[in-house]
């Protein structure tokens, strides 16, 4: 095979996580890549009661893992057939593992949202009802084939047709409408279209997770709506906090109950990029919810790229990122001199956490380099 | 000049000219650290405080202001400052550690990464420091007075900056890969004259002291410049050009002040903390025989209120001051970093985007560490120190001996997560490709390597 030493090293890793992270074999994952900190009422990682966490991010991270690995194989078998193998495989450990998503009871209809789910040991099933991006990391499984790819790659193509055929359960996880604007693309996804729809509706709430400067990691809803679950007698609370934590949990450095982060928010960009490609330009949504403009949902990307570039840009004579510091919002020597802090305010965009964390806040220079250009058209 | 910093970059991955070789690869803080740490319990915090960091020496990296080192990290240059109020010198960014901060650890300074090419060709670091004494007992109280539910007490929260304070910004061109020129700039941005000494200050990495071996180098003066000799890496020489004052060379060595730490006699007379106890209070801890293993030219300003003083560096594997085309070699690398991000940005960018894009991507390229870690010898000691506590065997990390990390990795942040995340490093890459795609392909290979990923498949973070 045609040498890539990052792909052996991602197949151990990913084989790592599968043998790792399913207790019980079904493909469902504990667990986070993540870690998300203290985004739920309690540490996730550490139960407070006998039972086990079904966690929607775990899987759905499991379920973006092998389309990456679909993705690379694709890459490479341009190069060397055998990795054509290798892409049958991902796509059938995809449409496993985000099925059983899908069938486990992760996705609460009546509420519209992914949730995790407590298993007791005596049986009891708990959906925790939160509105956090761990109901949101589920649309991070998305991925497209074009006819050009199906057509290049006869196995893999007459492979996974027969997978479709043969497995109905997987059709829920793969969309494969003969629509002639789709002109015979696949899109590989948890969320089926009216789900996804149903997810964005909360996400582009500003009622909810939509802030002035990018997608909240909790609900402002629980800000009104704190969610109380009793684990064995103690009540476990979640509120919206926009700023630092207030909670000792994981040594309250760092905060996920509503302040902006980066890595999630740059995924969901690329992401709806992703279901653009795919749904094309018919498929609009309301965004923000309420305010009646219809968007394609690149065109969502893009104000959502915007949204977050502004924490950082001067409006009116302010960047949201100084927050109350007036030094820095009225020195002249100060207000050029841009911090790239680990996270921000959830209502102001104001930075908090780690204040040199250009590491994956730096990712706001790949916004600005990719921003689209005027002359694009489109909106 | 066309495209001066792409034909760089391409020549590296060639192997013709190791542009890449001298970078900003000093952390922002190595106390307080998991490898520094060998306590029974895994209290990091506790074992290596900041209080340490001046007079103790580190085991397996180093930590400075606009520091500068080797892809090995054997010899370090940074900048050190006193205001003449400071019961320390500031040669490290102060925060506070995990159990002090209201919300954990939180580096309380400002200081920012303005630009950077990313061979470092062309670099621009700049820090804002106070005239007035640094409030570092203000901080601690005021932030242990506070709970979960109060924002943590800043800096700019205590006043000290309307007292006046120091503009200090350093640049750094490279003539060549082993040719550096370095020009700080110090504006008095206050309203009366005011004095600051500026140290800037070169040193080794202390390899030598652990019974592995390895050769002691040696910082001697010559005609007024440091000169760093070093078996493996050659020699260095820090020289200015005796403007606007003439520099005053101080010599201490990278050894433990164990006298003032524990109390009982060390390796050396001059140890790590001598140029700040003799700066300070002008005690007899520099070595008049002007030679060791840290070494600075010390400065003495005195600039007038909105003046600015300016000293120049060379930093080179040859002998000489900087020389009259040196105001001439920054400006054109500072050009070539204007064409090359100008490339980078599409039509459209306003210029605040740029501003806003350039110091993001001028932050990840500062924020590459040399990263060394052999866990192995970390959990067993060193042949010349005495065997750490027990409990470490079955302790943090015991599970991971094959790892044997001694590279540049892009770290999360030099001061608050001074260590390598795999996720964290997956997204830098993706910012990092659009600047200097080999080393983000590099770094995304390392990680997966048998000296990084657990023979198990786990990835370290």
């Amino acid at each position: 095979m045609v040498h890539a030493p990052e792909w052996a090293a991602a197949c151990l890793n990913f084989t790592w996580w599968v043998n790792r992270k399913d207790s019980e074999g079904q493909n469902v994952f504990e667990g986070g890549f993540l870690g998300l900190d203290n985004i739920g009422p309690f540490d996730r990682s550490m139960l407070p009661l006998a039972g086990r966490l079904e966690q929607s991010d775990g899987t759905a991270w499991m379920a973006m893992y092998c389309q990456n690995m679909l993705e690379l194989a694709l890459v490479l078998s341009q190069h060397d057939r055998a990795y054509e193998d290798m892409a049958i495989k991902f796509f059938e450990h995809f449409a496993l593992i985000a099925s059983a998503l899908n069938d486990k009871g992760l996705w609460d209809e009546q509420d519209g949202f992914y949730y995790d789910v407590l298993k007791l040991a005596d049986g009891t099933v708990m959906p925790l009802r939160a509105h956090s991006v761990v109901g949101l990391i589920p649309l991070f499984a998305v991925t497209t084939l074009g006819p050009e790819t199906l057509g290049r790659l006869p196995e893999f193509q007459a492979r996974t047709e027969w997978f479709i055929h043969n497995r109905p359960e997987a059709m829920t996880v793969i969309q494969d409408i003969h629509h002639e604007s789709h002109g015979g693309w696949r899109m590989l996804s948890i969320a089926a279209p009216d789900r996804l729809r149903r997810i964005l509706s909360r996400m582009l709430d500003p009622a909810e997770f939509l802030s002035d400067h990018g997608v909240r990691a909790l609900s402002r809803y629980h800000l009104e709506h704190p969610l109380a679950i009793d684990v064995g007698g103690v009540m476990a609370r979640l509120d919206y906090e926009p700023a630092e934590s207030t909670s000792g949990l994981f040594g309250g450095n760092s905060n996920w109950r509503g302040p902006v982060w980066f890595p999630i928010n740059y995924l969901l960009v690329e992401v709806l990029r992703s279901y653009h490609r795919y749904l094309g330009d018919d498929f609009k949504v309301e965004c923000p919810t309420g305010s009646g403009t219809m968007l394609t949902l690149d065109q969502v990307a893009d104000e959502l790229a915007r949204r977050l570039v502004a924490i950082f840009t001067d409006e009116g004579g302010l960047r949201p990122v100084f927050g109350g510091y007036e030094r820095f919002q009225a020195d002249p020597a100060w207000h050029g001199l841009i911090p790239f802090h680990e996270y921000f305010h959830g209502d102001t965009g104001a930075g908090l956490g780690a204040s040199h964390q250009t590491g994956w806040t730096g990712l706001v220079a790949d916004l600005v380099i990719r921003k689209p250009s005027p002359l694009r058209g489109g909106r | 000049m066309p495209a001066a910093e792409r034909a760089r970059l391409t020549e590296v991955p060639r192997g013709r000219a190791p542009w890449r070789k001298w970078g900003p690869y000093l952390s922002e803080r190595g106390w307080g650290t998991v490898r520094e740490d060998y306590s029974p319990d895994g209290s990091a915090w506790d074992f290596f405080p900041h209080d340490h960091a001046r007079s103790r020496v580190y085991r397996w990296n180093e930590d400075g202001l606009a520091g500068l080192c080797d892809d090995r990290q054997l010899l370090c240059f940074s900048l050190a400052f006193w205001n003449g109020a400071d019961p320390i010198l500031k040669e490290r960014l102060f925060g506070l550690n995990g159990h002090e901060g209201n919300h954990g650890e939180d580096v309380k300074e400002y200081w920012f990464y303005l630009d950077s090419t990313p061979t470092h060709s062309w670099m621009r670091w700049r820090y804002l420091y106070p005239q007035a004494a640094f409030p570092y007992d203000r901080l601690l109280a005021e932030n242990a007075g506070r709970g979960r539910s109060d924002p943590e007490f800043e800096l700019l929260d205590s006043g000290v900056f309307d007292a006046g304070y120091w503009e200090i910004t350093a640049d750094f061109a490279k003539q060549a890969p082993d040719d550096i020129a370095i020009r700080v700039a110090i504006r008095n941005a206050g309203r009366d004259p005011a004095q600051l000494d500026v140290l800037p200050t070169l040193w080794f990495r202390n390899h030598w002291s652990w019974g592995l071996g390895e050769a002691k180098p040696e910082i001697s003066c010559a005609a007024g410049a440091l000169e760093a000799n070093h078996p493996t890496l050659g020699r260095m020489t820090l020289a200015g050009d005796g403007r606007p004052v003439a520099p005053e060379p101080l010599f201490c060595d990278n050894e433990t002040n164990t006298q003032r730490l524990w109390g009982v006699p060390g390796r050396s007379a001059f140890p790590k903390d001598g140029i700040n106890d003799h700066v300070i209070s002008r005690a007899a801890t520099v070595n008049p025989a002007l030679t060791g293993t840290k070494a600075a030219l010390r400065y003495r300003l005195e600039v007038a209120g909105g003046a600015t003083e300016v000293i120049k560096l060379r930093l080179a594997d040859k002998e000489g001051p900087p020389g009259p085309d040196f105001d001439q070699l920054l400006a054109t690398r500072e050009a070539e970093a204007d064409e090359f991000y100008a490339a980078l940005f599409p039509a459209g960018t306003t210029p605040d985007e740029a501003l806003v894009a350039r110091q993001a991507l001028a932050g990840m390229l500062w924020s590459k560490q040399f990263y060394h870690y052999d866990v192995q010898l970390w959990l067993q000691g060193d042949p010349a120190g005495p065997p750490p506590p027990r409990e470490r065997l079955a302790g943090r990390n015991s599970a991971w001996t094959h790892l044997d990390n001694r590279d540049v990795i892009s770290m999360p942040d030099k001061w608050e997560y001074p260590w390598y995340a795999a996720w964290d490093l997956a997204f830098h890459c993706v910012a990092l490709a659009h600047v200097d795609p080999e080393f983000a392909k590099s770094q995304l290979i390392l990680l997966g390597r048998e000296w990084y990923m657990h023979p198990n498949g786990q990835l370290p973070a």
